[in-house]
């Protein structure tokens, strides 16, 4: 069921931003083709002006679009009318927030493969195509530099973190919303509220915590010790692990408030 | 055996009480009327059925199970407005279906909208508010459910249309499934119902096999209920 409620989540997304990512693919070849075979004096007229300025709005429109669905997707789909007919399907409301979530993540990767393929098809358009094998031979170099001096193990920890932080920031959105949701009315104006409260109750509780921490010396203790450590392989992965265990406790509380309150509380209209 | 069973159920919504000590049994193969005027609790019992809502006190039973995945299962619920994505079409909400509930007959579906000449290829936001009515009972009525959860079916559309509907419902509802069907326009479904409860400020009035009441007060089910619920 989790793969069927995906794969819609996969067509409601798409059918908007595919052609937001077909455009602004296409756009790129045909500047990357103008760099290319025009003359410099051609992006400094008007035409060059248009075009250019329509390549930054597909590209900020895109993004934005993508942040949009991700909190309309659970909103409309969800606690809106849809509601009716989504907790109705005989699965889990952990199935449906699950759902959700990895819908909205695949189509933050896929937002940022789209980037890479928009990059990649300018460059192909612009350089002339004898040179596309030497370009790629230099950039696989370049990521085998990278990849030795930190490690390809390193690059790995460092995307899942980058995914973990926006997993956190996903149910944050999520939370926020289902919290909002149990006012009668102004549900948005309670959610914005509910979203800026879980950023102070966050606050609250590290400052707790950091409270706690200097009073056992357990901080001191830290400090001390990441002094010792600056820079080395044992500070970087003591911050990684940090970084992993603060997004997992987020994500799981997190979670859990938005579970409580579709399975318990939910406030249809 | 009760199909759908409510044991002391209360729901409080703050300091309002919607559903006040309701108990009721609901055996397979009936079509029954819940009726009550506006507020009386009856889409909050239909809610509590379908685990839209949870009770504040008491059980409600669907084939003695507390609602959840498991029920969804086996009961297909129709709600009182516009629950579909707008943005698919028909054809797109037949697969949906298809894709969730086992027990959905496309076939049966696809021949409801032919015979209605709706075009599969429309998008569901972009048909009439009377078609999409149907639409959505038209998917409501083709699974083979035990339970069937109806609210306020008839509500916003025309008297032809309203004809169709309780026709589609008495022709397609599984000869062992109970219809549970919300309602204030008695006149209209009277005909089709075996029995009727009617619900009170949250609690049941009366529960009765329909025959049963028109012989034993001499009126019909909607001369009762404004007997009863005069103003």
């Amino acid at each position: 069921m989790l793969t069927k409620l995906i794969g819609y989540e996969m067509k409601a997304f798409g059918r908007i931003i595919l052609p937001l990512y077909a455009a602004t693919i296409g756009l790129s070849f045909l500047i990357g083709l103008g760099i290319r075979f025009l003359p410099e004096k051609a992006y400094t007229n008007w035409v060059g002006g248009l075009v250019i300025t329509t390549f930054s709005v597909l590209i900020v429109a895109t993004m934005v679009m993508t942040a949009v669905l991700c909190v309309q997707r659970f909103y409309q789909n969800l606690l809106a009318n849809e509601g009716y007919l989504m907790f109705s399907l005989p699965v889990g409301t952990h199935t449906l927030i699950l759902s959700k979530a990895l819908g909205a993540l695949i189509w933050a990767l896929l937002g940022c493969l789209a980037g890479i393929a928009t990059m990649t098809v300018m460059a192909l358009g612009a350089m002339p195509f004898r040179e596309i094998g030497r370009a790629l031979r230099d950039i696989s170099m370049a990521l085998n530099r990278l990849f030795l001096r930190d490690g390809l193990v390193q690059c790995l920890i460092w995307t899942l973190i980058a995914v973990l932080l926006f997993a956190v920031m996903l149910m944050q959105i999520y939370a926020a919303l289902a919290i909002g949701h149990q006012w009668t009315a102004h549900r948005i104006l309670g959610s914005v509220l509910a979203y800026f409260g879980i950023d102070i109750l966050k606050s609250v509780a590290a400052g707790i915590l950091t409270n706690i921490g200097v009073y056992t010396g357990f901080i001191g203790l830290l400090v001390s010790q990441a002094e010792a450590d600056a820079g080395s392989a044992a500070w970087m992965a003591g911050v990684q692990t940090a970084t992993v265990i603060q997004s997992l406790v987020l994500i799981v509380v997190f979670s859990a408030v938005t579970w409580f309150l579709l399975d318990r509380r939910l406030n249809l209209e | 055996m009760a199909v759908l069973e409510c044991i002391d159920l209360e729901k409080w919504y703050g300091n309002v009480k919607a559903l006040n000590g309701v108990n009721l049994a609901l055996e397979p193969g009936r079509i029954v009327g819940l009726v009550g005027p506006n507020g009386s609790g009856k889409t909050t019992l239909i809610k509590l059925a379908q685990h839209l809502l949870t009770p504040t006190h008491g059980q409600i039973l669907i084939g003695g199970m507390e609602p959840g995945a498991e029920t969804k299962e086996i009961v297909s619920y129709l709600p009182d407005r516009d629950f579909l994505p707008g943005w698919m079409n028909v054809e797109s909400l037949l697969d949906f279906y298809s894709d969730f509930y086992p027990d959905f007959d496309a076939g049966r579906a696809g021949q409801m909208l032919d015979a209605l000449q709706i075009d599969p290829h429309r998008v569901f936001k972009k048909l009439s508010k009377g078609t999409r009515e149907k639409v959505q009972l038209i998917m409501t009525m083709s699974r083979r459910a035990s339970v069937y959860l109806l609210d306020e079916p008839i509500a916003g559309v025309d008297p032809a249309a309203r004809d169709y509907i309780l026709r589609t419902i008495i022709s397609n509802y599984s000869e062992n499934g109970l219809v549970l069907l919300s309602t204030h326009l008695i006149t209209d479904v009277e005909p089709v119902l075996d029995e009727v409860v009617f619900l009170k400020q949250g609690h049941v009035e009366l529960h009765e096999n329909a025959d049963a009441l028109r012989e034993r007060t001499g009126m019909s089910v909607d001369g009762y209920f404004r007997e009863v619920f005069r103003c």
